[in-house]
């Protein structure tokens, strides 16, 4: 147990070191990941997206895969297919690039709804299904995807159905000054990601999460998450409150934190470090008054 | 609501109720039950400590158990279950039984609920004070053992150490209590009273001494002076004027006619029939006398009664019978006038007034005999007295035994010490033997003050022997041959007279000592008045001071059961509707946490976390920040963390409690 925190903290360590500045956004993907959700992540091009995600994957020591969405993309391009081998005279699966542990959806804003679904239901339900003959996927299999913002030409925005779908979705912003000189000052990224040595076996990854959803969670604890979902259910700030789903997925979330914290329960502390991220894309303000929904949520509830 | 498991301090708690409840009982039960409820107590208290939970028996042993209390009490009492000992030997031993096949909190709480009833029971064999004080007592400790054993099994209970348990427990037992105890004034005010006891309890219920002392329908040497050893009190009387002077206390009671050479009695023959002829003279005296309860079936009346509650009718000695079933504490009014003429009309005297054992006692006789031929009665009885002041005659406590044939000249010749028996029963000899009637009266004499609320507490000490004689035209006169031995017994008291050789509680020594008998007999006479002696009479007449006149028992019994029910009813409405689990002792202790915060002016956002105040905090004072932090930490590792523990949380509430932090500045 000890050692396996040691392992995720380390790990932290390391991503941090490649994604300068952005302790909080790589402590979060790393507690989605231990969290057993999927991540989106929302940004414009060029602030560490992929690298993220590339990170996360070296550093864990799992397969890596990446798939760049495009209007064009198929599912089949996601799923993989079945060919005719004409030596055995069989019909054989080429499994698609989402047969990896961690797979990286670029862009996935950016292809038609067809092929998003694909992506999403094997989110879902852990297996994909090919003409008939469902393929499980590997295990610990996690999710990044990138979006662009919705603003941007050319995209089709995920319905709010498919956004549930994922634990978390983060923005990683541009870096501070900081972060910036040593980011301009130092060395090609991309070396320093070919350099990185995993911090963990990939059957250690299993262990951590299961450690991670052990975490305790005390009666006070569960009073306060259930007084925020109800809060965001009946205040007239939001067009709807959060789901069931949700409030499992802020219980999930803010137990791996509290892990990643070195803490054996949940603080609400911790429920407060993952909320943004958790409740952020579930909830939606009625009229845009610029304050973020989930920090009116949490400033609007007390503690008991 | 969802009880606690009870832990063993629960179950010894309980037993520790069930112990203290049955104990009073322990004088009245026979030994095989108390050895039955003391073995189950043991081994089940052994059990409990042993593992910390109650140990079971099988059923085939504890029917056995029940047929063995069943036997024993057929073998003692040779009933079953119905009257009073056997009944409460089979409540109180199938308590203990029930101990054996306690599961749960369901079957613990019924014990504990019955055990209200064990404490009442005890009503049935005491009623004074103390009992009152014990019973009340049980009940708060019957209140506390439920309290612990209903507690709530709230998410945080296991937060919570056993003394804390008990201390909140006598809180909210303590609480009940007081919110039953207007509700006890109201049922005693209102319950109806019925005359005829419940359940056809004999008298010792009604008792509220712990011993049966009283004066005996026979008088013999030693018969009385054993009584003054006795501090109870006998009666208590309370004048409406003036007390009068302690020289014409005289409260009679039985007269004795018949005298076999050694006892006096009771007439053996019945009295002649005539009516009780009287004239009274000077001012009434009009009293209110409360006997303390007495199986004796008659009255005792100052000398000479005229008027006497409803349903006495005196005999021609003014022996006044009374036969009260109930046994209660007799309480009566009486009129009485201390000059009278009794019998003065009277043409023949009983025959009784001159009975006397042919043989013996030849020197009294003598005596008498020679008085008889030279003076005329009235005489005689001068000559008596004088008798008895002229020769040396000791008034003592410890006098010496009789021990001849002739016990009536022994004392008058030879070892002339002796009690009010002896003189009263010698001096009725002498009379007779010189023909003049006279009769043995007792009663108690004198009796004294209460300063604090002006009544007369006369003791069992008090208890007094004196003589009447019947003389042509005067009618029976009182003598007291006592008073010619020693005035002081008759002006002063009995107290005063023996202040050497009496029981220390009656010698008065110390200011203090007596002022508190003074209220301490006080409080009891309040008692036997106004709780004791609340009968259906009194109960009719606060009803009529209250404005419903003639209200029976059926009619009030029903107000009550209707006014009972909807003060339960809405009680329960408004209870049901703000019930929830008791405070988390966390919570409280964030709160205090949060107080102690605002002060020193850094107010707890709501939304604001335990770590997250901690480091504002710590930012502002910098010199205490590792105390805040620990303090914070531990709190959250108590409130959400999975194992928080009793000594963990009284230890945060004691560092909570040492905790300061400065005040701000004014203006600042």
């Amino acid at each position: 147990m000890t050692s396996a925190r040691q392992a995720a903290h380390q790990a932290a360590l390391q991503i941090e070191g490649v994604l300068l500045g952005k302790r909080e956004r790589v402590r979060l993907a790393l507690a989605c990941l231990l969290a057993r959700g999927h991540l989106l992540i929302e940004d414009i091009p060029g602030v560490g997206k992929t690298l993220l995600a590339h990170a996360l994957a070296q550093t864990l020591g799992l397969r890596f895969q990446r798939i760049q969405f495009t209007s064009d993309l198929l599912p089949a391009d996601i799923l993989g297919v079945t060919v005719f081998e004409r030596e055995s005279g069989a019909f054989l699966f080429r499994p698609g690039p989402i047969f990896a542990q961690v797979v990286l959806a670029d862009e996935v804003n950016r292809a038609t709804p067809k092929a998003q679904s694909a992506l999403l239901e094997a989110m879902e339900e852990g297996q994909v299904t090919v003409e008939g003959r469902s393929q499980p996927l590997p295990a610990p299999f996690f999710v990044i995807a990138t979006q662009n913002p919705d603003k941007q030409v050319g995209v089709f925005p995920l319905p709010e159905s498919q956004l549930d779908r994922f634990l978390m979705r983060i923005d990683l912003g541009y870096p501070d000054r900081a972060s910036e000189r040593e980011l301009l000052q130092g060395e090609d990224r991309r070396e320093i990601l070919a350099r990185l040595k995993p911090c963990l076996e990939p059957a250690e990854l299993i262990p951590l999460q299961e450690a991670a959803a052990r975490v305790h969670v005390a009666p006070a604890l569960l009073d306060y998450l259930q007084q925020l979902l109800h809060y965001s259910r009946k205040t007239p700030h939001f067009l709807t409150g959060l789901s069931p789903r949700a409030g499992l997925a802020l219980l999930r979330g803010a137990k791996a934190w509290a892990f990643l914290e070195g803490r054996d329960h949940v603080i609400p502390e911790d429920l407060q470090a993952v909320l943004p991220s958790v409740a952020g894309h579930r909830l939606r303000a009625v009229s845009a008054s610029g304050v973020d929904p989930a920090e009116h949520l949490l400033s609007a509830v007390a503690i008991p | 609501m969802i009880r606690a498991r009870p832990n063993a301090t629960a179950w010894m708690w309980m037993l520790a109720v069930l112990l203290l409840a049955a104990a009073p009982h322990a004088t009245h039960l026979s030994w095989p039950i108390l050895g039955l409820c003391g073995g189950v107590a043991m081994w089940w208290g052994m059990g409990v400590w042993r593992t910390g939970d109650p140990p079971i028996l099988a059923m085939p042993w504890r029917m056995a158990a029940v047929v063995f209390v069943l036997a024993v009490n057929y073998a003692v009492h040779e009933k079953w279950v119905a009257g009073r000992d056997p009944g409460v030997a089979l409540l109180v031993s199938m308590m203990f039984l029930k101990l054996m096949e306690i599961k749960g909190p369901r079957d613990a709480n019924l014990t504990m609920t019955l055990s209200y009833f064990l404490v009442t029971v005890l009503f049935f064999y005491d009623q004074s004070l103390w009992m009152g004080a014990y019973v009340l007592l049980m009940g708060l400790l019957a209140t506390i053992a439920l309290a612990i054993l209903t507690r709530p099994a709230g998410p945080w209970v296991h937060r919570l150490s056993s003394a804390r348990v008990v201390r909140r427990s006598l809180r909210s037992a303590a609480l009940l209590v007081a919110q039953a105890l207007p509700l006890m004034a109201i049922l005693f005010l209102f319950f109806p009273r019925l005359s005829q006891p419940l359940w056809g309890l004999n008298e010792d219920a009604f008792r509220t001494s712990s011993s049966k002392v009283g004066l005996e329908e026979v008088m013999s040497p030693g018969s009385i002076s054993r009584l003054t050893l006795s501090g109870e009190t006998a009666f208590r009387v309370t004048f409406d004027g003036p007390i009068p002077p302690t020289s014409d206390l005289y409260w009679r009671g039985l007269v004795l006619w018949t005298f076999d050479g050694r006892n006096w009695r009771r007439p053996s023959l019945p009295l002649p029939s005539h009516p009780p002829m009287a004239k009274y003279f000077g001012p009434p005296v009009s009293y209110t006398l409360t006997r303390e309860a007495t199986h004796q079936p008659w009255l005792l009346t100052l000398d000479l009664p005229s008027e006497l509650p409803e349903g006495a009718k005196p005999a021609n000695d003014w022996v006044v019978p009374w036969d009260d079933p109930t046994h209660r504490l007799p309480r009566y009014r009486a009129v009485s006038y201390t000059a009278y003429r009794a019998d003065a009309g009277l043409r023949k005297v009983p025959a009784q007034a001159l009975q006397m054992p042919v043989r013996g006692n030849p020197k009294a006789k003598a005596l008498a005999r020679g008085w008889a031929e030279s003076f005329p009665p009235a005489q005689v009885v001068e000559q008596s007295l004088l008798f008895f002041r002229r020769e040396p005659f000791v008034y003592t406590l410890s006098p010496p035994l009789l021990t001849s044939a002739d016990p009536v000249d022994e004392f008058l010749f030879t070892t002339r010490q002796g009690f009010c028996e002896h003189y009263a029963g010698a001096f009725v000899f002498l009379m007779r033997a010189a023909g003049v009637p006279a009769r043995v009266v007792l009663g108690y004499q004198g009796g004294e003050v209460n300063r604090f609320s002006r009544h007369l507490t006369v003791r069992q000490s008090d208890a007094h022997a004196w003589a009447e004689v019947w003389l042509e035209g005067e009618g029976w006169r009182r003598v007291d041959p006592t008073g010619a031995v020693a005035p002081e017994r008759v002006e002063r008291g009995a107290a005063a007279t023996f202040a050497g050789g009496l029981p220390e509680f009656l010698r008065g020594e110390g200011v203090f000592r007596q002022e508190f008998r003074f209220v301490w007999d006080m409080v009891q006479e309040r008692w036997n008045r106004w709780v004791l002696g609340y009968d259906p009479e009194r109960q009719r007449l606060f009803m009529s001071h209250l404005g419903f006149e003639g209200v029976d028992w059926e009619g009030l019994a029903a107000a009550l059961m209707i006014g009972l029910g909807l003060f339960t009813a809405v009680a329960a409405w408004l209870l049901l509707r703000r019930r929830g689990a008791p405070p988390d002792p966390l919570v409280e202790l964030r709160a205090r946490l949060d107080r102690r915060l605002a002060e020193a002016g850094l107010p707890r956002r709501p939304e604001e976390g335990p770590l997250a105040i901690a480091e504002r905090a710590a930012g502002r004072f910098p010199d205490k920040a590792g105390e805040i932090r620990d303090i914070f930490q531990d709190y959250a590792r108590l409130r959400y963390g999975p194992d928080a523990e009793v000594s963990g949380v009284a230890a945060l509430r004691e560092r909570i409690r040492r905790f300061t932090l400065p005040k701000p500045e004014k203006g600042g």
